[in-house]
């Protein structure tokens, strides 16, 4: 079934608004501290078909549509990919301050603890230490 | 000796370990800001190097050459490479200058080369191309037909080189512009860089 140049063009118009929309997903998942490198691969496939779906319209609307629809295939489920790493992303990030500001604090603490002690047994005893 | 005379040694050592605890949420407080932002695209030959370029060019024959994007720009950046092929008369993209004077080729693209390229990350990939084009004995030119990039034969039709004879050959020019995208505005603007091939198409072959 050959196609219009028409829904060809919505089509390619389609794909290339869900690779922004993916592209853009990645951007927030990496401020908020998450590892993209793996959503990357897909991206890159996605856009090529849509690279080769640009390139037949003029001559082969058909494969025009196969391969932006296949490109928008290639982004199913992305978003929710890429929000659920940067929610991880931001807690490990989270998790990692915490433990190292709360690790220093409680030798801070710890610290003091002792040297309290010390101090209280250094004076009962009254002998050097 | 007196507990007190212990005390800044007992300090010192419980500050150095608060330290060394807290050295890794530090880092991230404390790292010198990067001030450069920006992106090397360049041309490798098959042993990555610079040197050994396509340049005399046998009709119908691949060549291969490598292109390499190295991301410096804090992000993972989106890039388009738009490939073009112009002769000597034809508009040059230009890579010199203020960032805002360069312009790109107005050739239209031959294809789209796209690459998401992870923060300090480097995307390679091999080009293999070839020409299909014949010499016009009666126009003394060289007319081109198609192109053949990795498997993807892009129309030439239409475009054709005369003889320079102050450099001797067929210029052909094969050129690579660098495009990155735009989030804010969701469009494509001219990277400033573009990397090319200058080629001699010769008659033989």
């Amino acid at each position: 079934m050959v196609n219009s140049e028409n829904e060809a063009t919505a089509k390619i118009t389609e794909a290339e608004n869900a690779l922004n929309s993916a592209y853009e997903a990645v951007l927030q998942a990496e401020k908020a501290g998450a590892n993209v490198t793996d959503l990357l691969s897909n991206l890159t496939e996605a856009a090529e078909l849509l690279s080769k779906a640009k390139l037949v319209l003029s001559t082969n609307e058909s494969a025009a549509v196969d391969f932006a629809v296949e490109s928008q295939a290639k982004l199913n489920g992305f978003s929710a990919k890429a929000d659920a790493l940067a929610v991880a992303g931001a807690q490990q990030r989270y998790w990692d301050f915490m433990v190292n500001i709360e690790g220093s604090v409680a030798v801070v603490c710890g610290g003091l603890i002792v040297w309290t002690v010390l101090k209280k047994k250094y004076e009962k005893t009254g002998s050097e230490v | 000796m007196g507990l007190q005379n212990y005390r800044v040694l007992f300090m010192a050592v419980t500050g150095i370990l608060a330290l060394l605890v807290a050295s890794p949420a530090l880092s991230r407080l404390l790292v010198y800001p990067r001030t450069e932002f920006f992106t090397e695209l360049s041309l490798l030959d098959l042993n990555h190097r610079a040197e050994n370029y396509p340049y005399n060019i046998t009709r119908g024959l691949n060549y291969s050459v490598f292109l390499e994007i190295a991301n410096h720009l804090g992000y993972t950046a989106y890039y388009l490479v738009e490939v073009k092929f112009r002769n000597q008369t034809q508009s040059a993209p230009t890579s010199f200058g203020p960032l805002a004077n360069r312009t790109p080729s107005s050739l239209p693209s031959l294809y789209n080369i796209t690459a998401f390229v992870a923060d300090e990350g480097v995307w390679e990939q091999l080009l293999t191309f070839s020409f299909d084009y014949a010499y016009n004995e009666t126009l003394s030119r060289v007319e081109f037909h198609s192109m053949v990039l990795n498997g993807v034969v892009l129309d030439l039709r239409g475009s054709s080189s005369r003889w320079n004879s102050t450099l001797n050959r067929f210029f052909g020019d094969l050129v690579f512009e660098l495009w990155l995208f735009n989030a804010t505005t969701s469009s494509f603007q001219y990277h400033a860089r573009f990397v090319d091939l200058k080629l001699n198409m010769t008659l033989s072959g």
